[in-house]
């Protein structure tokens, strides 16, 4: 008899994506390694084939049942593919022989594009960096010795998709509904070819601390509360908006509770300021970041927003409700509660790659997807010595990047930009 | 290459600063791109389906002009309009790539049940819908998954899910004849038996995988 097929259900957040995934709301994020050399495109199929088994997270296909989708192991040879297209475009499971992933290369840059409904940033990071170390492997073969040629590295998690949401969902914790007030919104043309406009700053790591420093905030604090100047600045007097600009902060929650799943395990919570005729001194939004940084990103906060999800997932009404009744209630839901923030800053912090393999890498980038209400996204990631702060955006113009990238260099940081190419 | 105004470094090769548009310093000769040209992925433009709409919309309302100038004291316009709308509600199902033959079995099933059901109530409710027709399209549901399950019985458990819930809507015409809804018993217990016999063939014939199947499509 045929072996059978592993599965298992989608995460309590991952629920949602499916619902609202278009190609309008593409739900995709895209990782980057840099690479020091020009990539084999032949290795590099080699090596996602290799890699692509020990990541439960990724084999796999999504199915609907009748009460709930869930992914089921999917044994559809896989391909990479050549960059030609723009980044983070809607992934078509008909395109992609159902994976809900895509490889790409292009020069020296190998990419993962992912749905989110597979995992998260910390996910994706785990599976991009085994691709690559295999990569590097075959490669380079002759650099490895014998007993580190052919061992995989950087697979240990991959196996592991239990659901950290239902495990770490305490029911005793207060219950709390987390209603936010409708947020300004960011309007503006958008791009002629209605693809996703990509701009990369890349500055330091040690200057951006010691700016920090001198403010005696962190570098999120300082990223967030430079995003809600710059939305201020470049798009709020236009539009004479009295709502408050809400960046939303993305949080990886195995930091914080003792999950290593590599499906989705992530929170977040939204900064807000209002801002009133007059501009503001920055360090006075700096000011209301860092209390709100204090007030907000903490473990009771976290458990709450947990034990609010959790609870109403593991309700019996919400689980004999069939799919298609409850995918149109959770439609319904999403489109009437999703103005809670202007734009995310989400940041992947500091990237560690394995001692042996380090001379391959020269960095990464870290590309999400505009959604209707969040036309701009911004992304950062370090690795080694450099931040890689990334604006995308469905806007024509790039006056966000710009105004970022003039606030840093004012301050006399050295900053470099990369752009794709033909776009202002 | 330098941007003076911004004070930032371009990378990439770019003709003029990618975030202000002014001039920049230096050349890019040496500078390799990040992204290469974007070849733009154009949606398809179906134009047959744009016609059908066109005319479509057109009908319903040309029919609900002339309905409510020349008779207006009969509503023969409701018809059309319920016309359309199943055609626009089940036919572009069918042709939708990627589904499940189950399934699109299932969807016709329910829409077309609907649309008998709801001429049925315009035409002053004489209960044929619900006597008749519902069982015959019950029916042609069941032996429709049937027959896809026969020709593709190596992937039978890809359709056990529709094939379940085909054979449990097989039941629900006895029940519209118990509670006194429908009035023909015969015509109540064809779909019944062909429901019966898909539960057998399914506990006959059901092997590990088809149970499994059941437990991933039926969790909750």
């Amino acid at each position: 008899m045929a072996r059978q097929k592993a599965w298992h259900k989608l995460d309590n957040t991952a629920n949602l994506f499916p619902v609202i995934a278009g190609r309008r709301t593409a739900n995709v994020f895209r990782m980057t390694a840099v690479m020091h050399k020009e990539v084999v495109p032949e290795y590099l199929q080699q090596a996602l084939e290799e890699t692509l088994p020990a990541f439960a997270a990724f084999s796999v296909r999504l199915r609907h049942g009748l009460f709930w989708s869930y992914l089921e192991q999917n044994d559809a040879p896989v391909h990479i593919a050549q960059e030609i297209q723009a980044p983070c475009r809607y992934i078509d499971p008909l395109e992609t022989g159902r994976y809900l992933f895509r490889v790409l290369y292009f020069g020296k840059r190998i990419s993962l594009e992912t749905f989110h409904v597979l995992t998260d940033g910390t996910g994706a990071m785990r599976f991009l960096k085994a691709i690559c170390y295999r990569y590097c492997q075959l490669c380079d073969a002759q650099a490895f010795e014998a007993q580190t040629r052919d061992i995989p590295y950087g697979i240990e998690q991959g196996k592991n998709v239990s659901d950290g949401y239902l495990k770490n969902y305490t029911p005793k914790a207060q219950k709390q509904s987390f209603k936010e007030p409708r947020a300004f919104r960011v309007r503006g043309e958008p791009r002629l070819s209605f693809d996703l406009g990509v701009s990369t700053l890349l500055f330091p790591v040690q200057e951006i601390k010691t700016l920090c420093h001198q403010y005696d905030a962190s570098v999120s604090e300082y990223l967030t509360a430079a995003l809600l100047m710059a939305v201020y600045e470049e798009y709020m007097p236009v539009s004479g908006s009295k709502r408050p600009v809400s960046v939303f902060v993305p949080v990886d929650l195995r930091r914080i509770f003792e999950t290593d799943t590599s499906s989705n395990f992530f929170s977040g919570f939204s900064v807000r300021y209002r801002f009133s005729g007059t501009k503001p001194e920055f360090t006075d939004v700096l000011k209301q970041v860092q209390e709100q940084f204090r007030e907000k990103c903490t473990k009771e906060m976290f458990e709450k927003k947990l034990a609010y999800t959790a609870k109403s997932a593991l309700s019996v009404w919400t689980r004999v409700i069939p799919l298609v009744v409850k995918n149109g209630v959770l439609r319904v839901i999403y489109e009437a509660s999703n103005h809670a923030s202007t734009l995310t800053l989400s940041n992947l912090g500091p990237i560690q790659v394995e001692p042996l393999f380090e001379p391959y890498f020269e960095g990464f980038r870290f590309l999400l997807s505009s959604t209707r209400q969040e036309p701009l996204k911004c992304s950062a990631v370090a690795y080694q010595d450099t931040v890689a702060l990334t604006v995308c955006s469905e806007l024509l113009g790039n006056d966000l990047a710009r105004n970022l990238a003039r606030r840093l260099s004012g301050q006399g940081i050295a900053v470099q930009v990369e752009c794709a190419e033909g776009e202002v | 290459m330098r941007c003076k105004a911004c004070n930032v470094e371009i990378i990439t090769p770019a003709a003029v600063c990618p975030l202000c548009g002014g001039p920049l310093d230096g050349t890019g000769e040496k500078l390799t791109p990040a992204y290469p040209e974007f070849v733009e992925k154009r949606k398809h433009y179906y134009i047959l389906r744009r016609i059908l709409l066109f005319f479509s919309i057109a009908a319903a309302l040309v029919s609900l002009t002339a309905n409510l100038l020349f008779t207006p004291h009969i509503w023969w316009f409701v018809f059309v309009f319920t016309g359309l709308l199943y055609v626009w509600a089940a036919i572009p199902h069918i042709f939708r790539k990627g589904g499940n033959l189950g399934g699109k079995v299932l969807v016709q099933v329910a829409c077309a049940s609907l649309l008998l059901v709801l001429l049925d109530w315009e035409t002053g409710w004489r209960g044929w819908s619900v006597s008749f027709a519902l069982p015959i399209v019950f029916s042609a549901g069941i032996l429709g998954v049937m027959v896809v399950i026969v020709a593709n019985r190596t992937n039978w458990a890809r359709y056990v899910m529709y094939q379940a819930l085909l054979a449990l809507l097989g039941f629900v015409p006895p029940v519209l004849y118990l509670i006194g809804a429908a009035n023909q018993l015969w015509a109540a217990f064809i779909p019944a038996l062909l429901a019966g016999i898909n539960l057998a063939m399914l506990a006959a014939f059901g092997d590990r995988n088809i149970k499994n199947e059941f437990r991933r499509r039926f969790h909750f």
